[in-house]
């Protein structure tokens, strides 16, 4: 009896006065988790009638995406999703998320922040299917020792390729151990749309590959200059990042979501920086991507609820806790105010964000097979840098092959 | 007598309503794992063929009806022909490697002494490790530029090579790691195999003259060893033909393709580009390997016997 009653009791601590609505949260990048747990326990202290459930991060965005679609053929399709941007497109072939109209009603979404380029980054087809939550260009890394034992000066970067390719050359003679340049080929075709865009050029524009043009075809060549002029070797892309944290690169380059490790793998050992990327044209910008915040549940409590913790994240508050635990740059206009003095102790967050203006919008392949295609660019490239191709050779599959998949 | 009678069943003896109580029985004892058998197996197994037939994409709604395309695909495509190469090119050397220097070990560990247990345990640690978390390891050890191998290479004298991302490499740098991961556990197998062989027979063949080295081998140790190298040999096969970790580790099927094999371009295709259709023509290709590798095993088996 005593046990019983004692149980009850506990039963009655438990359960909380207000009716309590649960979201669970599913994102990629086991090594986000931290982040993203920080974000949900700070909206919780402020919202205690919401319960942020993370489930167990997929270990990349295609896992991620292959995970929620198996779920919603089953019924069991998390609340709230963290999808990468290039997989955007997928999601809302599948009809996997109700559009946000009924969430946005009544919103002033320019008042909160929240630029009218920043939302048409998340519609497909001018439906609005989620919201931004971290977007990112790519930078310049440089180990700031080599650049000034190669001649150069850490304050003033090379601002086009032709520089950029010169440093890199001269920081590759100071040794037979030192790397002067690394581009990664990617893991997906991001850091190829950073080439064209570098050349102001979007992958596909009014029906015209990229790759089927000059300039698309001057900017793929830039690939073939860094094997063969700066003298980029071919190899993983995590083996560079190990010889950059070693003090053995000079010019690495990658989505500034890298600045955190970068800071935590070097910590003072030698003096590192951030620059904006290189262009090949005056009017060369950069690509961007990220990961967009999509609301899965029907149920309208939920999808509230659910609207509020992304608000929460997208807003100034969250996204300034983002930038900081990654080196994201902000999605929404109010975060630059909080971040002020952060950026001005930590200059190598703050190049990414610099970019914004000549940053293109996010990139997907149109129909089904963007997936596809994406490798096919990461495949031909990598054949590039193991001399297997020419730019020539490379420009010429790209077309043919992209051709036959696109719609 | 009667329990004598129960005891041992002879069919010429026993009565109509007897025959159908035991066949009975038997269908009812058989039934669970026949079931079984049923919903795990042979059910999807059909659904991938019915799948290998349409374009279905993971989670959309329909799917068409597209007659033989997809396995017209695995001859014509170039990434799936390129794949299924890769994979005949990588058994033919792991699998003969795997299997012979597993009899090779095994035969120098059974004459190892006092060194057996522990030699034994050298070979077989391998197969105890987890391959993701030796993965880093060997990432660590065939780092391109401070990796201990090519350290190793530049004390030989020899270039530096770039193991895991050279396309002209990246396959035999695998295949070399497979048999690295197989050889402990044929060992093993084949400790079992000759720990059966009678001793007498080696005392019958020292008086023939044959009583030592490869005579003795071939006389006894080989041919008594058969059934132990069929079944190793089998299993090694199916297990090479089902590459999975390895590429998914260390390469990603890269560079430019170099190391796809069937099952690591069966998963991209079905659950990285969504093309369920042509990722069933796939295993349905693969199905028919495996199947025929165990149907000959039983065949030679059977015939032995």
């Amino acid at each position: 009896m005593r046990n019983t009653m004692l149980t009850a009791a506990l039963l009655a601590t438990a359960v909380p006065a207000a009716a309590q609505t649960e979201i669970s949260v599913f994102h990629a990048w086991p090594h986000h988790a931290e982040w993203q747990q920080r974000l949900a326990d700070d909206f919780m202290a402020a919202n205690p009638d919401v319960t942020i459930r993370m489930l167990a991060p997929s270990t990349d965005y295609d896992e991620g995406l292959v995970s929620v679609i198996r779920q919603d053929m089953a019924g069991t399709a998390p609340d709230l999703f963290l999808v990468g941007s290039h997989l955007l497109a997928e999601v809302a072939a599948r009809d996997l998320a109700p559009p946000m109209d009924d969430l946005l009603d009544g919103r002033d979404m320019d008042a909160l922040g929240y630029s009218d380029a920043a939302l048409a980054l998340t519609q497909v087809d001018g439906v609005q299917v989620g919201l931004p939550w971290t977007s990112s260009t790519p930078v310049m890394f440089y180990n700031a020792e080599l650049v000034r034992q190669a001649g150069g000066d850490p304050a003033a970067m090379p601002t086009t390729w032709d520089e950029a390719i010169a440093l890199g050359k001269a920081i590759e003679a100071l040794g037979d151990d030192i790397e002067g340049f690394y581009y990664p080929p990617g893991d997906d075709d991001w850091m190829v749309q950073n080439l064209l865009a570098t050349a102001n050029l979007a992958p596909l524009s009014d029906g015209t590959i990229a790759f089927d043009t000059p300039e698309g075809r001057d900017a793929l060549a830039l690939f073939e200059r860094f094997h063969d002029e700066a003298g980029q070797e071919a190899i993983p892309n995590s083996a560079a990042r190990q010889m950059m944290y070693a003090g053995k690169l000079g010019l690495y380059f990658n989505s500034t979501a890298a600045v955190r490790s970068f800071a935590r793998e070097i910590e003072d050992r030698f003096e590192w920086g951030t620059a904006p990327m290189p262009r090949l044209t005056e009017d060369g910008g950069v690509a961007s991507g990220g990961m967009a915040a999509v609301i899965l549940t029907d149920d309208p409590e939920k999808r509230q609820a659910a609207m509020e913790y992304v608000l929460y994240g997208t807003g100034a508050e969250g996204q300034a806790t983002i930038v900081q635990a990654t080196g994201y740059m902000p999605v929404n206009d109010g975060a630059e105010a909080l971040l002020a003095d952060f950026y001005s102790d930590n200059p190598a967050w703050r190049t990414s964000a610099t970019q914004m203006d000549r940053s293109l919008p996010w990139f997907a392949w149109p129909g089904q097979n963007g997936i596809r295609i994406s490798q096919e660019v990461v495949d031909t490239i990598t054949a590039v840098a193991n001399d297997r191709l020419d730019t020539a050779g490379a420009a010429e599959r790209l077309t043919s092959e992209i051709g036959a998949l696109l719609p | 007598m009667r329990a004598d009678h129960r005891a041992r069943w002879r069919p010429e003896l026993a009565t109509a309503p007897e025959i159908r109580h035991r066949r009975r029985l038997g269908a009812a004892l058989a039934l669970p794992a026949a079931l079984t058998l049923l919903v795990l197996v042979i059910g999807p197994s059909l659904a991938v063929l019915g799948l290998s037939v349409t374009d279905y994409r993971l989670g959309m709604p329909g799917a068409n009806w597209v007659g033989a395309a997809n396995y017209a695909a695995l001859a014509t495509d170039a990434g799936l022909r390129g794949s299924l190469a890769n994979t005949f090119a990588f058994v033919a050397v792991v699998a003969p490697l795997a299997v012979f220097g597993g009899l090779w070990v095994a035969i120098l560990v059974a004459g190892a002494g006092r060194a057996r247990g522990l030699a034994q345990t050298v070979f077989f640690l391998p197969v105890t490790a987890t391959l993701v978390a030796m993965a880093t390891a060997w990432e660590v050890l065939l780092h391109p530029s401070f990796g201990m191998a090519n350290a190793l290479l530049g004390v030989l004298g020899l270039p530096a090579q770039r193991f895991l991302s050279d396309p002209n490499l990246a396959l035999w740098t695998l295949a070399v790691l497979a048999v690295w991961k197989l050889l402990g556990y044929n060992v093993l197998l084949f400790l079992a195999g000759l720990a059966t062989i009678d001793r007498t027979l080696y005392e019958a063949a020292a008086l023939d003259g044959a009583e030592a080295g490869w005579r003795r081998f071939t006389l006894v140790t080989w041919p008594m060893l058969a059934p132990v190298t069929l079944f190793v040999t089998v299993i090694t096969l199916i297990r090479t033909f089902g590459e999975f970790e390895l590429v998914v580790v260390l390469t990603n099927g890269g560079p430019d393709g170099a190391t796809e094999m069937v099952l690591f371009t069966l998963y991209q295709e079905a659950f990285r580009y969504f093309d369920i259709g042509r990722a069933s023509a796939l295993a349905a290709v693969f199905l028919v390997f495996v199947m025929a590798l165990s149907l000959t095993q039983i065949w030679i088996a059977e015939r032995r016997r």
